[in-house]
């Protein structure tokens, strides 16, 4: 017998279809079945935590504001020795086992605690601009950038994934049902689609 | 609304920062007596010029940084990580 589905932070609402104004181009919304664990480097125990996650993923661990991104895996600059490593959901667990850590590097599952919400259409940056105070002009926010920033009270990494524009959203899941809210109202003018999951 | 150019992340809206006070307060030895504890935890100066404080970018980074501010002009003459030594402009 399986495991059954895991339900979605995105609660009941996120039901997949067409809202808000129609006729233009919508902004696309999907919640992203992944993976996400957090990984922390001790003092001068960065290159470590490095080693690790190249081991591991076979992802660089990148520096400040950056995203480092290999086909459907990604790692994240959260903070100063700091990072989140994000992949297509497998086993319960398992990217975090595989991870390991040690006495100073701790690896913590996420998986459950936080959650990717994709953004993508031509009007996704208005959206977000609406409650985010980060500048999201490509000019200084461009592909394979990250910021943390609060949006409706919500602590919320951005990271920028292309010119069309695409975001992943890296949510805390206990409040993405909250954040949903406050999307849907945002791109509401433009018009949007949430997608099935995947 | 202050601007406040964090060294990890870039220039921010103070809105994603908390407020942490006078960056110069030093913890007394724990063997210290209660009088300069007491200084320690209530006593600030009220300054009318340039401020050397803390600000914790709680909504970003959650890095504490150092940041002189002037008083009045709210003027932001540098921000440093915590660990760094910091000049602060004669008043
Ligand atoms: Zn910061």
């Amino acid at each position: 017998m399986s495991a059954p589905d895991r339900l979605s932070p995105f609660g009941p609402e996120a039901k997949p279809g067409r809202h808000g104004a129609a006729g233009g181009t919508p902004v696309l919304m999907t919640e992203r079945k992944v993976d996400i664990v957090q990984v922390m480097a001790g003092r001068d125990a960065n290159a470590k935590a490095a080693n690790l996650v190249k081991d591991a993923t076979g992802l660089a661990l990148p520096g400040p504001r950056k995203v480092e991104i290999a086909g459907d895996a990604m790692a994240i600059w959260i903070q100063p020795s700091g990072w989140l490593v994000i992949r297509p959901r497998g086993e319960e667990g398992a990217l975090a086992k595989k991870l390991g850590g040690s006495d100073d590097i701790a690896v913590v599952d996420q998986g459950h605690g936080r959650c990717v919400l994709r953004l993508t259409g031509a009007h996704a940056g208005e959206v977000l601009a609406k409650g985010s105070r980060v500048d999201l002009h490509p000019r200084v926010f461009p592909p394979g950038s990250v910021a943390t920033t609060s949006i409706d009270h919500i602590t919320v990494m951005i990271v920028k994934l292309d010119a069309v524009p695409s975001f992943d959203l890296v949510l805390p899941s206990n409040f993405a049902e909250a954040f949903l809210d406050w999307l849907r109202m945002s791109a509401a003018e433009f018009g949007y689609e949430i997608r099935p999951a995947a | 609304m202050l601007r406040i150019d964090c060294p990890w992340c870039g220039t921010r809206d103070e809105a994603e920062f908390k407020y942490g006070g006078d960056a110069t307060a030093k913890r007394p030895p724990a063997e210290g007596d209660g009088a300069a504890f007491y200084e320690f935890v209530y006593d600030r100066g009220n300054p009318k010029g340039w401020h050397q404080e803390w600000w914790h970018h709680v909504a970003g980074c959650r890095q504490w940084l150092k940041v002189v501010r002037h008083t009045v002009t709210h003027e932001i003459r540098s921000v440093a990580k915590a660990t760094d030594d910091v000049t602060v402009p004669p008043a």
